[in-house]
């Protein structure tokens, strides 16, 4: 006899599962946090001082209310190391952005306290400031300011090949290889003649002359200028005359401007505009010798995009009000809103609604395609509630699963990592932190644990550290496998976002590019380098031109109205599909090309992608002046050429932007 | 006076034909790689990260691992058959395998120090090995009428690291700074038809004999 099966009705069957299902639930709510007793003993301790912070210190950014409290109060050994203090000077100063209510008394109280006052948007209600550290907390209690945050770092989106390497499949990236290579991000600047100078060949020289002809003709010509058939429009008498096209970056000094003019790379009529060339590495000069080579009848001004997000703002309006109608950038700050437009991309807005094309470089933090992305978005999921030492401190955060495992890990080093969620700027009640450990847990390296009462910015940033690889570091200093882990202090769910700013994170969602470099009405730019078909100097054909590794991916997506107002009532998550998405990048343009500017032979990133596409806006508008801002957007974005996956793609856009064909389409009636 | 008929005839239609079929490349080693059986020279140039670019001329960088044998290549091109002085090397060397350098005329590698003869006719470099990100790197250098173009392509290794590992090295011509291809498309027809006339022109003399002077 065979024993006889078990017989099971489908109610007990669907028992048996609900039962099975309902079990697993805490053990998935309840992911361990792999973390050593004294890692959270850390985390406890950090949380601790968070819950005594005063009504100041709750307005003060991590780093400032710790850096603050501990100018007063002797922190313990294992908090201090984690505070970079060599950002505030010997002086006892800190450069920060005060937000708030700005007027004459919030100035007059930050002059009052010994602070200097270095930019001011009554409109944005932003200050940038710098303040003695002794004195943010009683700034920060004013009743007009809403937070106070470590000055947001600005980055250009170029990237130079020694700085990232060489690829090779398979392999980590060795250095590029050079005997000198700090030789190359300082090449002293040598003007012409030069043959004659050294006296290697006269005789070439005397030969060029004879026959009236430079030698070395001074000017370069970036290859874009093929390879986006530039040269066949201008071939065609179009060269931009009339256009007056408006570039920011860092800086464009008097000296090399005037150099580059003298050279012929830069026309007679370019303009900085008065005040506003700062000091930095002039990629703003570098940038308008693009917009030179493939629009040479256009007008190139110049703004710096330093100072702040509000000054940057400012100095979009400043380009508007000089006439250009055409903008282009290449700057992101990184304290920028993801899912809001933060003071640039209102500036954008604002110039857009009038009629202005606005372009910018998408970034250069990589893209899930090529696995290259440093960027995780998605909804607050509950792994379960802190534990240990915290919990023992009556802490009740709740991690956040990011699936896998309550932790994402570093693949390659960020140099600055931030958390930002779906909460309204300068109105965020939901507390979100962010710590980082080393790849084992077992010590905490870096933490940011700011109060959001209401008042504060969905904001949470570690920034590298001082003095990494020597005996003395202080703050963070980045390795590969260290962990990120986020605690929701208090309040609700929201979408977030992990950003290592140019580092690579194990679990890794698309949507890089942000802020005002993806906002709706920026035209955002992805890079593919001019001999990416590596077949030489000729057009692009399209799918032979794929974008670099390390170009910024789209889509993004943003749930709050500038004013702050959710886009979708009731519904800020991915996962319950609020909000809304643009198609970004919107087009791709080329980099790796040539530029006579000191640094930028050759000229890599989204930073030199942008001027590309800036440019033959300036020749589709030149060719037909009565054409709207949205109708020459339109053309460009009907006459690209695909390149990556077939129709618009998160990586590339809508494709290659091509001047001769958006010129002729320009030109039909 | 017949053969330079010939020759310029058949000249010029070789040149548009070739312009029209691969714009400005005038050479390609194809993908190769050196071997132990290419010369050797003491030393190599320095690699200092600056390319030379047509806007000015790239100072002699140096010699380094100046008593090291290193295995090298040369390439002869004409480079201006079809008056395109302003070359562009575009190097794609994914192994970061190669150093690639550019002479007028004659590369004379020696043993006499301290440049190893390796300054003699030197025009320009790469500055760098290997491809920024994964896209070819390139320089430019001038070469007049009437010269040669000597590529130069080292292994910059001291241990022969570099032999076997595929490079391709494409070099260009251009008639000026702004890419201007030696004949553009139009042109190009023209000319061939030119040449191509000229050249039914001589056949048809030869068929009806020497003409009385």
């Amino acid at each position: 006899m065979f024993p006889r099966r078990p017989k099971f009705s489908r109610t007990s069957l669907v028992a048996v599962g609900a039962f099975v299902a309902i079990a697993s639930l805490p053990i998935f709510a309840q992911q361990s946090d792999d973390l050593s007793d004294s890692a959270k003993q850390q985390i406890a301790e950090i949380l601790k001082h968070k819950q005594s912070f005063s009504d100041g210190e709750r307005k003060l950014s991590s780093h400032l209310a710790f850096a603050s409290r501990f100018s007063r109060v002797q922190p313990s050994r294992s908090i201090s190391r984690l505070l970079d203090t060599s950002r505030i000077s010997a002086r006892g100063m800190v450069e920060v952005d005060i937000k708030g209510d700005v007027d004459e008394s919030l100035l007059g109280l930050i002059v009052a306290v010994g602070g200097e006052v270095q930019s001011s948007s009554v409109e944005h209600g932003l200050v940038r400031a710098t303040l003695p550290l002794r004195a943010l907390e009683r700034v920060a209690q004013s009743s007009q300011v809403g937070s106070i945050q470590d000055a947001d770092p600005m980055i250009l989106n170029s990237t130079l090949p020694r700085e990232s390497g060489i690829r090779v499949t398979g392999m980590p990236k060795p250095p590029m290889l050079a005997d000198r290579p700090a030789v190359a991000r300082v090449r002293k600047p040598r003007e012409l003649p030069l043959l004659a100078a050294n006296g290697a060949m006269p005789s070439l020289s005397s030969w060029f002359s004879l026959r009236g002809l430079s030698f070395f003709v001074g000017a370069l010509t970036s290859q874009g200028y093929i390879s986006h058939t530039a040269n066949q429009v201008v071939n065609m008498g179009i060269n931009g005359t009339g256009v007056k096209v408006g570039v920011l970056s860092d800086s464009a000094s008097a000296a090399r401007v005037a150099a580059l003019m003298a050279s012929g790379d830069l026309g007679p009529g370019t303009t900085v505009l008065p005040g506003l060339g700062s000091s930095g590495t002039d990629e703003g000069t570098a940038m308008m010798e693009i917009v030179q080579d493939l629009a040479p009848g256009a007008q190139i001004f110049f703004a710096t995009a330093n100072g702040g997000q509000a000054a940057m703002a400012a100095n979009i309006a400043s380009l508007a009000a000089a006439g250009c109608t055409i903008i282009v950038d290449d700057i992101t700050y990184l304290a920028e809103a993801a899912f809001q437009d933060g003071p640039i991309a209102q500036a954008v807005n604002t110039f857009v609604a009038a009629g202005g094309l606005y372009f910018s470089s998408a970034g250069n933090s990589g893209n899930l395609t090529d696995g290259t992305s440093g960027t995780w978005e998605g909804d607050f999921v509950d792994g379960g509630a802190v534990s240990g030492p915290i919990a023992t401190l009556g802490e009740t955060g709740e991690f956040h699963s990011f699936g896998a495992s309550l932790f994402d890990s570093l693949t390659a080093l960020s140099s600055f990592i931030s958390l930002k969620w779906s909460d309204p700027q300068n109105g965020s009640g939901n507390d979100y932190d962010l710590f980082i450990t080393n790849s084992t847990g077992a010590t905490v390296k870096g933490f940011s644990a700011a109060s959001q009462t209401g008042t504060q910015s969905p904001f949470e940033a570690i920034q590298q550290g001082s003095g990494c690889g020597t005996a003395m570091p202080m703050g963070y200093c980045p390795s590969v496998g260290d962990r990120i882990y986020i605690v929701l202090f208090s309040g609700a769910a929201r979408a977030l976002r992990v950003d290592t700013n140019r580092g690579r994170l194990s679990i890794a969602t698309a949507g890089a590019t942000f802020g005002h470099n993806g906002g709706q009405n920026t035209i955002t730019l992805a890079a593919t380098a001019w001999n990416s078909a590596h077949a030489g100097t000729r057009p692009f054909t399209g799918f032979a031109n794929p974008v670099e590794f390390f170009s910024s991916d789209g889509p993004r997506k943003i749930f709050l109205n500038p004013n702050g107002t959710a886009i979708t009532p009731g519904n800020v998550l991915f996962g319950t599909n609020g909000g809304t998405t643009f198609q970004k990048p919107d087009l791709t343009a080329a980099d790796g090309v040539s530029a006579k500017t000191p640094g930028f032979l050759p000229f890599f990133g989204t930073s030199a992608a942008a001027p590309h596409a800036a440019a033959i806006a300036a020749l589709v508008k030149a060719a037909n002046p009565a054409l709207t801002g949205p109708q020459i957007r339109q053309i460009l974005i009907n006459t690209s050429l695909d390149n990556m996956a077939v129709g618009p793609d998160r990586d590339g856009g809508y494709g290659i932007i091509m001047a001769k064909a958006a010129v002729l389409a320009a030109l039909t009636p | 006076m017949r053969l330079s008929y010939i020759l310029s005839g058949a000249g010029i239609a070789a040149l548009a034909l070739c312009s029209a079929a691969q714009a400005a490349i005038i050479f390609d080693t194809g993908v190769t790689s050196l071997t132990a059986g290419d010369p050797t020279q003491l030393g190599r140039l320095t690699r200092n990260g600056v390319p030379s670019d047509w806007s000015t001329n790239k100072a002699f960088p140096g010699v380094t691992n100046a008593n090291t044998s290193v295995h090298y290549r040369t390439y002869l091109i004409d480079a201006l058959a079809f008056g395109t002085p302003f070359i562009q090397i575009n190097v794609d060397d994914p192994m970061a395998a190669i150093f690639v350098s550019a002479y007028l005329d004659s590369y004379t590698p020696n043993p006499v120090p301290a440049n190893r003869g390796l300054d003699i006719n030197y025009r320009g470099d790469d500055g760098s090995t290997g491809n920024p990100f994964t896209d070819p790197g390139f320089f430019q250098v001038v070469i007049p009428t009437g010269h040669k173009l000597v590529l130069v392509i080292n292994d910059p290794s001291t241990n022969n690291a570099g032999l076997g590992k595929n490079f391709d090295v494409l070099v260009e011509g251009f008639t000026d700074t702004m890419f201007t291809d030696p004949t553009p498309e139009p042109a190009s027809i023209l000319l061939a038809g030119a040449g191509l006339g000229c050249l039914a022109l001589i056949r048809l003399r030869r068929k009806r004999g020497p003409v009385a002077s």
